[in-house]
């Protein structure tokens, strides 16, 4: 479904993704991990264009573009393909919930107020704001900005999700209430991407999990297999890091 | 005592004045609109960089601000009708300079100077747009216009509402300088007035409580918009903000 192969991106000189290639079936859950500056961001938002590789091709669904000469048109046709979902929610703040969710649908679709508003709701009492939908995100608190951002997502119907640590911005108390949503998401069978730092989550909710290190991937397999029995040294020392920082009685 | 100032003369001249109002108003409404227009492209052009344009723009907006208004007047006065002769003179054509309206000037002189002072302005609101949302409505599949016109353009508005409210008051004030391309708004009826009085303290007092209360119901209404457009920060909705889009 979808086919990443040599992408390359560079900042002045640096390189963040280094010729990767890989490939996603169809209702997979991806989840990438690794450190920070490891390049999972940078990756995630290639695959919406976000940031612009100097090379390689991407393919999802049936559109495939050579990132070395890509048109400005060719972007906006292939950003339609994924939705993102992003770490500081991003929502649009002149607009209240309901707006924010309907806005992609009535732009971007074409589709009528009406159609689109119909849908709107319906996402957003899946993420279970049906008493918020009229108001703005600066008055709705962390979780449900990014809950009506997963609408949003929602809403234009992508073939992939892509989530951008969706979780890091918020304090502990509220991240329950957004990985719920995303959970419920992924029972729906949408193709998801995402990077979180939640060890437990992923374990959990992803089906394949990579691990980026210096912007190549390093392991590749099922959570069971990477955070179990990881083949790479430097996958052993992240993972145990991060189980040491567990108490003792939690475990995974 | 002496009649050194005829009070009720400065009653009596304000509704002889306010006849000139509506061209008054007139001048600065239509300035405004192409001023914020103007000011609008010349701000994306130097945003966005564009080859020639973006040079060009700076140097009108350089020009326009280090030179007096009375002078950017006089130009327009004398200069669009140098520019027709030699329109005339190159294409064979035959405009008649004596035809074009003098209001013509007074508004080209005052677009461009509102535009030069709010493209600046208009810059900085845009580039206060925070970046996420437009990566966000990018992400969606918006191209740029739509990014442009629904996402960037409706926030910055808002945080450049107050400057704008500045540049009216500058502006409204300003078109008292109009009669210098013989055009008859407010204060030149007001000279013409004077004149025929021969009480001329009387009608500036007029002119300026005229223009004073004009101010202030300026500042008030800007004060509502902005009022009206700011989203509350505690949990009400307010009604005009239910009914959008449903």
């Amino acid at each position: 479904m979808i086919s990443v192969r040599n992408l390359t991106l560079y900042f002045n000189q640096h390189c963040i993704l280094n010729n990767l290639s890989f490939d996603i079936q169809k209702n997979e859950i991806i989840a990438i991990i690794g450190a920070s500056g490891a390049g999972k961001s940078s990756l995630l938002r290639c695959l919406n264009l976000l940031e612009k590789p100097q090379q390689g091709r991407i393919r999802i669904g049936n559109q495939e573009i050579d990132l070395a000469h890509v048109k400005r048109n060719e972007i906006v046709q292939f950003r339609q393909q994924s939705a993102m979902v992003f770490q500081q929610f991003n929502l649009f703040q002149q607009k209240n919930a309901l707006e924010n969710v309907m806005e992609g649908l009535v732009v971007v679709k074409k589709y009528s107020p009406q159609q689109a508003k119909a849908i709107a709701l319906e996402k957003l009492v899946e993420v279970g704001l049906s008493g918020r939908v009229y108001h703005y995100p600066k008055q709705l608190s962390g979780g449900q900005q990014q809950r009506v951002a997963i609408a949003r997502a929602l809403a234009m119907n992508p073939k992939v999700l892509l989530f951008d640590e969706p979780t890091s911005a918020l304090d502990p108390e509220l991240v329950g209430e957004v990985l719920m949503s995303i959970q419920q998401a992924a029972k729906a069978g949408n193709t998801m991407i995402l990077v979180s730092h939640e060890m437990q989550f992923v374990y959990e909710i992803a089906t394949r999990v990579l691990f980026l290190d210096q912007g190549q991937i390093i392991e590749d397999g099922t959570p069971e297999q990477v955070f179990h029995c990881p083949v790479h040294p430097r996958t052993k020392v992240f993972l145990s890091r991060y189980f040491a920082t567990l108490s003792s009685d939690y475990q995974i | 005592m002496p009649n050194i100032v005829d009070f009720p003369l400065i009653i009596r001249l304000i509704p002889t004045l306010l006849a000139y109002l509506p061209m008054t108003l007139f001048i600065t409404f239509f300035s405004m609109i192409f001023g914020v227009l103007i000011g609008l492209i010349i701000a994306l052009i130097k945003l966005n960089q564009i080859r020639i344009l973006s040079p060009m723009a700076t140097v009108f907006v350089s020009f326009i601000r280090g030179t007096p208004l009375l002078v950017q007047l006089y130009l327009s006065f004398y200069g669009i009708p140098v520019m027709l002769r030699y329109i005339n003179y190159f294409y064979d054509t035959d405009y008649n300079v004596n035809n074009i309206p003098s209001m013509l000037f007074v508004l080209i002189a005052f677009s461009f100077n509102e535009a030069a002072y709010n493209s600046e302005t208009i810059r900085a609101a845009l580039q206060s747009v925070n970046k996420g949302q437009i990566e966000a409505a990018q992400s969606l599949g918006m191209t740029y216009r739509q990014v442009l016109q629904r996402i960037i353009i409706p926030e910055a508005f808002i945080v450049a509402l107050p400057n704008f409210g500045n540049t009216l008051i500058g502006l409204l004030k300003g078109t008292s300088l109009a009669f210098v391309c013989s055009v008859v708004e407010m204060t030149a009826r007001g000279k013409i007035l004077a004149g025929f009085h021969y009480r001329y303290f009387e009608v500036y007092i007029s002119l300026a409580l005229i223009y004073w209360a004009l101010t202030i119901i300026i500042e008030q209404l800007i004060k509502m918009a902005e009022k009206r457009l700011t989203i509350p920060d505690n949990d009400q909705i307010p009604n005009y903000r239910r009914g959008k889009l449903l």
